[in-house]
């Protein structure tokens, strides 16, 4: 049985608008969802908007950061900050190409699942259960190490064992919306087939989708620079921000700007994408 | 006042609360005084929102922190002050003097401590063994109740054990917040008793919180009646139940229906809450919906001052007239007569129906459970049939076979037209979807004749106009309407095209005495001018009674009794329909001493 | 509690076979021809031919598949193309420095998350702590293993920041220094073996305590408004008593459930801490074998994590179960 709920008065909640979502978001994760798009727009601009070319000698080896170079040069010369411009564009992207590909899928067979219910829900479950036990990005590591480096093979790879979150996430909410009485309320007054899923069902399971997506964003650039540090990213010359850092671990202590910024900079995107998740959760939790 | 020899137990003055809620502090009890006596027990009656919860959690000192709660005013509890004390006064207080029992049963036992266990936490008074305790609040075999997880018991039994934790600790002052909502009515009584007589027994004195003025005069010593915040009526129960003072009481009382109620007209209700626009520091707060409001009472906050009509207290500028208004309910029309034809709108044969829901084996299949056994009920065109029984008596499952939800297992199922019949939901705001305005979910059920839009939109007008609904709603989301008006809203969507047939799964039991009244009066009216058979599911016999043509008595998934209402309850012919009714709380059987 | 041991052993054996089948698959993808690999680049068709017959390389996949698991059931992962020598050998080298580092992060992230929850919990208006975890939860494993160096060890020196030891020859009978050293009688062993690991298991740890906290935080925030806690409450339990035993055992299920996917992350961690502060772990030696491209090393750690990570879920299940008696094993 219900709690007794409150009589007839004023409306509750207002209408939804963009200065309350803000509003439930917090001002410092507002600063993470303005954020997102603008890393994204500097990702695409990238090769254009660098102050010098990030694969020619400009000035000296090894100068710390100063006014022309703000994060000053690397050991043979070339723009330490032109080249992390580029990197942000080699995470980012496919960071977030893995999650688009993922979450496709992923809600994709959720929805079949949760709308099939019965057999068929029960042998994608079962699947889903499997991808998610095993150890995800230790295999994608395995896969990688076996197909060879590089950023095609480290997407799929990663796509592979992120699908089945969003598989579980929207199959659940589905499952979860199917059984509300307002979806079989829909039901009653005939509502059937596309219409029920497109404007009864799919609403409903987009903001869970949503707030896993964009939680997961952070992640995703994090296990990708992981394996970049690692080497199993791009060969050697294209600036990835996760083997930059790598390549130039050794000399932590004499050039600290070499190994220490380009990770700064993968601390910087993830911190953006994590307040912005945060505050999209905050928000659409709230409505 | 009612025994002035004794020493009050509780002494509450002049008790004002403020919780905040997003920043803005909001007044949630205002000026409140009164006193309770050892073994007596006090109703607190009032609608939600009134703040009759916030006086309970308020005397235990667990009003929600995140609220930050400003507490004015004085508490005394068996001598000891308690508003401004510190963290171990509470804390010692809550050990010996003031327990709680809750409306949630389900709720208020630690799910995954064994009873023992949180019965030994309390373990304040010296008299009795806990098993001695439990036994003595009717539990069977107390040894295994001890041992087993809050899970693995029904509501009745784990407001039981509630009852019986509480009172281990002899406390001078229990607070019973609606302990009876969740249950059935036949275990709702057996708990009333029970607290009486621990009261008597322990001298108890029990602040027994209520939205129903019946439940509270069955109980009752006393009553106080609250209204937004404060006290407007106070009184002994029997004088407030036959002479209301307040037109608040009046009005809570004359919504109030039982099985003595006249059925053939529409329910007296209250005046739904407006705005709250006057300011009510300095007017009575109950002005705006009051019916002998007289320019003064938004001027003037009335004082509690002793009443002309009982030996009680009232705070109201006019309450003179308020017997005057009482005299004035008994004039409405009555229903006009209802054409029954002898086809059926509805008929079930030998409908059977298990569900996976027994223990599990050991491969983690569910044994099956019978919930309906060879049902046979017909509904004729226009005719409105009551279904009562328990939780768990197979009511829904038998609704949502009548609505073709659910496919039995055995039996047929036969309606009288293609038109599928239309269901209204217990909770008429999960009925609704959160995202789409009221007008475009009333509009679905237009789409199979489809319409063009403009004709189609002025439909869904009338359609909520029918209900009672200001047609403006059509553009509002759910979240921007209250209960009542998404009740209505569910409504007008099963009605924009009349069917046959419609079902009606528990629609009041979450409701106020008020809202239920007027949910009602509202199908009453429906089904006549739509001339539309209705199955009415309920746990409430007074409902039944009043909406139906015949009553059916389901329990344990079997028809037990179907007859006429008034004919049911004049001589019921199971032994099951005779203690329904013996359990339904009524304002004649009167409490007090 | 059969049932469940009986269930748990036959989902542990499903997904090592799917793992091992993975690795199957990738071993067959391998471009190079491993029979002309072994017979060395110059070698005649016929010898090579004859290689082939030798490892069974003809045979029909499924054939293949069983020797590949009848050979791991004998614990035969193959042989390093790096160090030449068996993969399990040299897993049986490595792994007690991985596990003793592994431990440590965990036992310590666990406390990390228990003060930050505790400090969220009792000082409620505190956002800095917030915006902390958000900031820390957002460094990358090799930031803050690098700042950790960096700071601690090159700039104040007040820590080791490389290696597992600064006594080169010793050797226990465990492979866990920090027990060895008391084992043998050489407590300074011991705490220098301590020392040692303070910074990678602190930067292993920062996730898993980020994680884990805020989930308890959560779900303790869930939990202490529940009835069940205000009838607590009503019954005069100090607050203390009232979060320690109605508190923490209700909130336990998600913290835990997040533990076990924190542990998931923590095999990849482990590879760039061993790396950053040269451990001489597994991590280190995966490392090394992604350089040289020695696939039988890699797939011989994955399996072997593999089957740490399934420990750990099933421990994660148990005590989960401890916590809430509902849930039924």
């Amino acid at each position: 049985m219900t709690s007794r709920r409150t009589p007839d008065t004023l409306p509750a909640r207002p209408r939804f608008n963009w200065r309350d979502f803000f509003r439930r978001a917090g001002w410092l994760e507002s600063i993470g969802i303005f954020g997102v798009p603008v890393v994204t727009v500097v990702a695409v601009l990238a090769p254009w908007i660098t102050p010098f070319d990030p694969q020619l000698r400009v000035a000296g080896a090894y100068l710390p950061p100063s006014a022309e170079h703000w994060f000053g040069t690397d050991e043979i010369g070339r723009d330490l900050l032109s080249r992390v411009i580029l990197g942000v564009r080699y995470t980012w992207l496919p960071g977030l190409a893995v999650i688009g590909f993922s979450l496709t899928v992923g809600s994709l067979v959720g929805l079949i699942s949760g709308l099939m219910g019965d057999k068929v829900d029960l042998v994608i479950e079962r699947i889903v259960d499997l991808f998610l036990v095993l150890p995800g990005t230790l295999i994608a590591l395995a896969v990688v190490a076996s197909l060879g480096p590089g950023l095609v093979n480290t997407m799929i790879a990663l796509a592979i064992f992120w699908w089945p979150w969003y598989a579980r996430i929207s199959r659940d909410e589905i499952r979860r919306l199917k059984a509300r009485p307002h979806v079989e309320a829909a039901r009653i007054a005939g509502v059937r087939g596309p219409r029920l899923l497109l404007r009864y069902l799919l609403p409903g399971v987009v903001p869970a989708l949503l707030i896993g997506a964009s939680l997961d964003v952070a992640n995703i650039i994090m296990t990708m620079s992981l394996m970049s540090f690692l080497g199993l990213g791009l060969p050697a010359p294209a600036p990835e921000l996760g083997a930059m850092t790598s390549r130039t671990l050794d000399s932590l202590t004499v050039h600290w700007w070499l190994p220490i910024l380009p990770a700064a900079i993968i601390f910087f995107l993830c911190l953006l994408a994590n307040l912005a998740g945060d505050g999209i959760r905050a928000a659409l939790r709230g409505a | 006042m009612s025994e002035p020899v004794t020493e009050s137990v509780l002494a509450v003055k002049d008790l004002s609360v403020f919780l905040s809620r997003e920043g803005r502090p909001s007044r949630v009890l205002d000026d409140i005084s009164f006193d309770m006596f050892p073994g007596e027990i006090v109703a607190l009656v009032g609608e939600s929102g009134s703040g009759k919860t916030s006086i309970g959690l308020t005397l235990q000192g667990l009003l929600p922190r995140e609220y930050l709660p400003q507490v004015a005013g004085s508490i005394r509890l068996a001598g000891i002050e308690l508003v401004g004390a510190g963290r171990r006064t509470w804390q010692s207080a809550r050990r010996q003097l003031v327990r709680a029992i809750s409306q949630d049963p389900m709720g208020a036992l630690n799910p995954t401590m064994t009873i023992r266990r949180q019965m030994r936490e309390t373990s304040g008074g010296a008299g009795g063994s806990i098993e001695d305790w439990l036994s003595r609040t009717g539990l069977p075999d107390p040894d295994r109740i001890a041992d087993a997880l809050p899970h693995r018991l029904s509501g009745g039994q784990r407001q039981r054990v509630l009852i019986a934790m509480a009172m281990m600790a002899r406390p001078k002052l229990l607070i019973a917040d609606e302990p009876t909502t969740a249950l059935d009515v036949t275990m709702q009584a057996q708990i009333l008793d029970l607290l009486r007589d621990l009261a008597r027994e322990q001298q108890t004195a029990i602040l027994f919180v209520t939205h129903d003025l019946g439940v509270a005069a069955s109980l009752a010593d006393r009553v106080l009646v609250l209204y937004a915040g404060r006290i407007v009526e106070m009184g002994r129960t029997r004088d407030v139940a036959r002479n209301a003072a307040h037109p608040y009481s009046a009005g809570l009382l004359a919504a109030r229906f039982d099985l003595d109620t006249d059925r053939r007209r529409p329910l007296p209700t209250l005046p739904p809450e407006r705005t709250p626009s006057i300011n009510v520091e300095n007017a009575c707060a109950y002005a705006t919906r009051c019916p002998i409001a007289q320019p003064d009472c938004t001027a003037i906050r009335p004082p509690l001052e002793p009443a002309s009509v009982h030996d009680g207290a009232v705070a109201c500028l006019h309450h003179d007239q308020t017997s005057f208004l009482l005299a004035q309910r008994a004039g409405t029309k009555p229903w006009p007569a209802q054409a029954i034809q002898e086809t059926a709108a509805l008929r079930l044969s030998n409908v059977g129906k298990t569900y996976r829901t027994g223990p599990r084996s050991f491969w983690g299949r569910r044994q099956p459970q019978p919930v309906l056994r060879s049902v046979s009920l017909s509904i004729k065109l226009g005719e409105c049939v009551a279904l009562v029984g328990e939780s768990g008596a197979g009511k829904s499952t038998l609704l949502r076979i009548a609505a073709g939800l659910v496919v039995p297992e055995s039996g047929t199922v036969t309606r009288f037209d293609k038109l599928p019949p239309q269901v209204v939901f217990q909770d008429p705001v999960a009925a609704l979807t959160p995202w789409l305005t009221i007008g475009e979910q009333i509009g679905e059920r237009l789409r199979a004749v489809s319409l063009d839009s403009g004709y189609g939109r002025r439909l869904v007008g009338e359609a909520i106009k029918l209900v009672g609904l200001d047609p403006v709603l059509m553009d509002a989301l759910p979240a921007e309407m209250s209960v009542g008006q998404c009740q209505r809203a569910v409504l007008a969507r099963a009605v924009i095209v009349p069917p046959r047939l419609l079902l009606c799964d528990e629609p009041i039991s979450a409701m106020d005495v008020s809202l239920a009244a007027t949910t009602l009066n509202l199908l009453s009216d429906l089904r006549r001018r739509l001339d539309m058979a209705m199955l009415f599911v309920t746990h409430d016999l007074a409902a039944a009674r009043i909406i139906a043509d015949r009553v059916a008595v389901l329990k344990d998934g079997e028809l037990v009794e179907v007859a006429d209402p008034d004919a049911i309850i004049a001589a019921p012919q199971s032994a099951y329909t005779r203690s329904l009714i013996a359990a339904m709380p009524s304002l004649q059987a009167g409490g007090g001493r | 509690m059969l049932a469940y041991l009986i269930k748990s052993f036959v989902g542990a054996v499903v997904v090592l076979l799917v793992m091992s089948f993975i690795v199957f698959c990738l071993q067959s993808i391998i471009p190079a021809d491993p029979a002309r690999a072994i017979a060395g680049p110059s070698a005649p068709p016929e010898k090579v031919e004859a290689m082939r017959e030798q490892l069974g390389l003809d045979d029909p996949a499924v054939v293949q598949y069983g020797r590949f698991l009848l050979r791991l059931a004998h614990a035969d992962l193959g042989t390093s193309v790096r160090t030449r020598r068996p993969v399990a050998d040299d897993i049986q080298q490595y792994l007690p420095a991985t596990l003793e580092l592994g431990l440590a992060s965990i036992a310590l992230g666990v406390a990390l998350a228990g003060v930050m929850a505790a400090l969220q919990f009792l000082i409620p208006g505190l956002g800095g702590i917030r915006l902390a975890m958000v900031g820390v939860g957002s460094t990358p494993i090799f930031l803050s293993a690098l700042l950790l160096t960096y700071f601690f060890w090159f700039r104040l020196d007040w820590l080791p920041g490389a290696g597992r030891l600064a006594y080169r020859d010793f050797a226990g009978p465990t492979g866990f220094n920090v027990v060895d050293g008391i084992l043998v009688g050489r407590p300074e062993v011991s705490v220098d073996a301590l020392l040692h690991m303070i910074l990678p298991a602190l930067a292993l740890a920062l996730p898993i305590g980020i994680a884990v906290g805020r989930s308890l935080n959560g779900a303790l925030h869930d939990v202490m408004s529940q009835a069940y806690v205000r009838t607590a409450r009503g019954k005069g339990l100090s607050e203390t008593k009232v979060l320690l035993s109605h508190g923490l055992r209700n909130a336990a299920t998600a913290p835990l459930s997040m533990l076990g996917l924190q542990v998931r992350l923590l095999f990849g961690n482990l590879l760039v801490v061993e790396r950053v502060f040269g451990w001489p772990g597994l991590g280190l030696y995966t490392v090394q074998a992604f350089a040289s491209a020695d696939l039988p090393a890699v797939l011989g750690v994955a399996i072997v994590f593999g089957i740490l990570y399934i420990l750990v879920n099933t421990l994660i299940e148990i005590g989960q179960s401890m916590a809430d008696p509902r849930i039924n094993l």
